[in-house]
């Protein structure tokens, strides 16, 4: 059992009373203080855009009335002050644990909204991520679910990544993935997970070169948006 | 490699890519050492379970010291040894000031001990002028073109120092590095860190001084302790100022394992004042029913009689509001206010203090060192709470009697009982005192 919020270091109360004790449920250990859960927005059980899972009060956001595609996303938090504070620790930093964070809510989020005949696609970081990095931070925050990797991202080792890109290059750019040779995805339905959605740019690329390939239809579920 | 790349190796420790072209220059060792389940970090030693620190695909990283930067089987530590190249200058110091006798006599010490590379604690009691005691050694050792860091565990009395050693050596460079700086590391003989920059070096210093050892979080912190046994050559000299020695080094110079310099008399020759411990029975739930501690309120009717700042310490957060509420409620006509470590006025709100704009500030342990306002007297409720240890004790009752118009003071503690931090700062403060007197 972890002492310390895996967040921000402070001590952890993970005393049980006596009605946890004899009702003889498992242990979950606490990994995050109260104070930190509290400081993430969720987005569940909140209007939201219908195509993108933006909080909006309007049913299509602007964003969405812009792209006008039949895109469908559902996200789990807002992508705030906080969450880009976690993202710089999780991901940037490399501090794999906090996976942990997230991890049983996505999957639990996933698995509620996924469909019988759907296949779950992560999104792939590309191979000098992989080198320096060492993780994928989507399928990372996915352990225990079921999915297969048919995708390569293929950005070049000097080209830029998709953060340090303004709205409009992200939006002009050509897919960056191609399908893993030995693929065979005709007729599926996808479900693609991302960390992320901010333009939503790379999901439509990763759908693209899904519905390319033959998949029928391709929809996303992503941590934040 | 040119003489300009190869200066950022100079005694530092670079990560690289485990697959980097080797070169002959860069002398390079694993970043990870795996010892069955356990992940020892070449970089801040600590020892952690591979099940909180893996990696896909078996791989591993430090989480100790993952604000620097990961550390991780991916990559690997790259050195060069510090080779001294600096030139030797005439004398770099240029102050004005002078030492008082005493101050002279612990300033020697410390150049005898950079010469014979040895370890020395210099504990001079609060407000003692410590600073000003170690720039004839920082001298003696720039001339004898040894490279020297001064370190502190926190970042506001690095800040602080930074402008006072420009001033000083006005000639020499010197690095200001931290965890919040954005400038570029630059190599230089003389460098001025927090304790946690010094994880970047490995054998660089010849000299290497730590200001106030015993604070958050050095103290507590094997990392750092282990920092500093790497930052140094395996040859030099560590030395140590503090005003309140706790556990390993107290038990070092008590046991003449440490040379130690004593400075018991603070710059204006006064003694400190000692702690006055009061019994303040339900202190907590008086304050719920939004009333002061008797001893508290008398204090602060005193305080408003001779028309004196003062400041009051409480062991939590969550109390400031309730002390500040009852305070307004009982002496409507003080101007008082609460200060704490994440507040984001912070500076604005001692800056009043200091201008004597408000009359007092009620704040948790944060006061409790760096900070001077002349003339105050303090109090402290729930003293005997655990975040108050020894030293926060001693520092705490350090910022009364700064001022040579003022050198006496109240330090009151109310608490229900005396513990053991207690006991032991008040017998610090008469050690120290009695130490004075003798010589």
């Amino acid at each position: 059992m972890l002492k310390s919020c895996l967040l921000c270091n402070r001590g952890l109360n993970n005393n049980l009373d006596l009605s946890f004790i004899l009702s003889f449920r498992k242990i979950t250990p606490k990994l995050v203080c109260e104070g930190c859960i509290t400081s993430f927005s969720t987005l569940v059980d909140h209007k939201t855009c219908i195509r993108c899972g933006k909080l909006s009060a309007i049913l299509e956001c602007a964003d969405c009335q812009q792209w006008n595609d039949q895109f469908v996303n559902r996200a789990m938090f807002q992508y705030d002050e906080a969450m880009r504070n976690f993202f710089q620790h999780y991901k940037f930093q490399g501090d794999y644990l906090l996976r942990k964070v997230f991890q049983d809510q996505f999957v639990n989020f996933i698995q509620k909204i996924l469909k019988e005949n759907e296949l779950i696609v992560p999104i792939p970081v590309d191979e000098s991520t992989m080198t320096s990095r060492g993780f994928n931070q989507v399928t990372g925050l996915m352990e225990g679910l079921d999915w297969k990797d048919v995708l390569i991202n293929q950005r070049s080792n000097d080209s830029l990544h998709q953060f340090q890109r303004s709205r409009r290059e992200r939006l002009q750019q050509d897919s960056s993935f191609i399908l893993k040779s030995g693929c065979d995805i005709s007729g599926e339905h996808i479900l693609l997970v991302d960390d992320i959605y901010t333009t939503g740019a790379t999901l439509r690329q990763a759908r693209t070169t899904l519905l390319r390939n033959g998949a029928t239809q391709v929809r996303s579920v992503t941590l934040c948006r | 490699m040119e003489e300009i790349e190869k200066q950022k190796y100079y005694g530092r420790l670079v990560l690289q890519p485990i697959n980097a072209v080797p070169t002959d220059s860069l002398d390079c060792r694993p970043a990870i050492v795996m010892k069955g389940n356990q992940i020892h970090c070449q970089r801040c030693g600590a020892i952690t379970s591979s099940r909180d620190g893996a990696l896909p695909d078996h791989q591993f990283y430090c989480r100790k010291c993952i604000n620097l930067g990961r550390v991780s089987t991916l990559v690997q530590l790259a050195t060069i040894p510090e080779p001294n190249n600096f030139v030797a200058n005439q004398s770099y110091l240029e102050w004005p000031g002078k030492l008082t006798a005493p101050q002279a006599r612990c300033s020697k010490a410390i150049i005898n001990s950079i010469d014979q590379q040895q370890n020395r604690l210099l504990w001079a009691v609060t407000g003692a002028g410590k600073t000003e005691m170690l720039f004839p050694g920082i001298n003696h050792a720039l001339q004898k073109q040894k490279r020297i860091c001064v370190a502190s565990p926190r970042i506001d009395v690095v800040l602080e120092l930074f402008p006072r050693f420009q001033e000083a050596f006005p000639q020499a460079k010197i690095a200001l590095l931290h965890g919040r700086s954005p400038a570029p590391y630059e190599y230089t003989q003389f460098v001025l860190c927090t304790t946690h920059q010094l994880l970047r070096f490995y054998h660089a210093f010849d000299v290497l001084i730590i200001d106030e050892v015993d604070s958050f979080p050095y103290a507590m912190n094997p990392e750092l302790h282990y920092a500093t046994k790497q930052a140094r050559k395996l040859q030099g000299s560590t030395i140590y100022l503090t005003a309140t020695p706790d556990g390993k080094l107290l038990q070092q110079s008590r046991q003449a394992k440490l040379a130690t310099s004593y400075l018991t008399r603070r710059f204006h020759g006064h003694p400190l004042p000692e702690i006055k411990v009061v019994s303040g029975q339900n202190w907590i739930k008086k304050l719920r029913k939004g009333r002061l501690p008797s001893p508290l309120s008398r204090f602060i009717k005193e305080q408003i009689q001779a028309q004196r700042q003062f400041l009051i310490f409480v062991p939590k957060i969550e109390v400031l509001p309730k002390v500040l509420e009852a305070l307004q409620q009982v002496f409507p006509t003080v101007k008082v206010l609460t200060v704490h470590a994440a507040d984001p006025e912070r500076v604005a709100k001692v800056q009043m203090m200091r201008k004597q704009e408000i009359d007092a500030l009620i704040t948790i342990t944060i006061l409790e060192r760096g900070v001077t306002f002349p003339g105050i007297d303090v109090a402290v409720l729930g003293a005997d709470d655990a975040v108050f240890s020894m030293a926060a004790l001693v520092q705490i009752a350090g910022r009364v009697g700064r001022s040579p118009q003022r050198p006496k003071g109240t330090v009151l503690f109310i608490c229900p009982m005396l513990n053991r931090n207690i006991k032991r700062a008040q017998a610090q403060i008469k050690f120290m005192n009695r130490k004075a007197s003798e010589c």
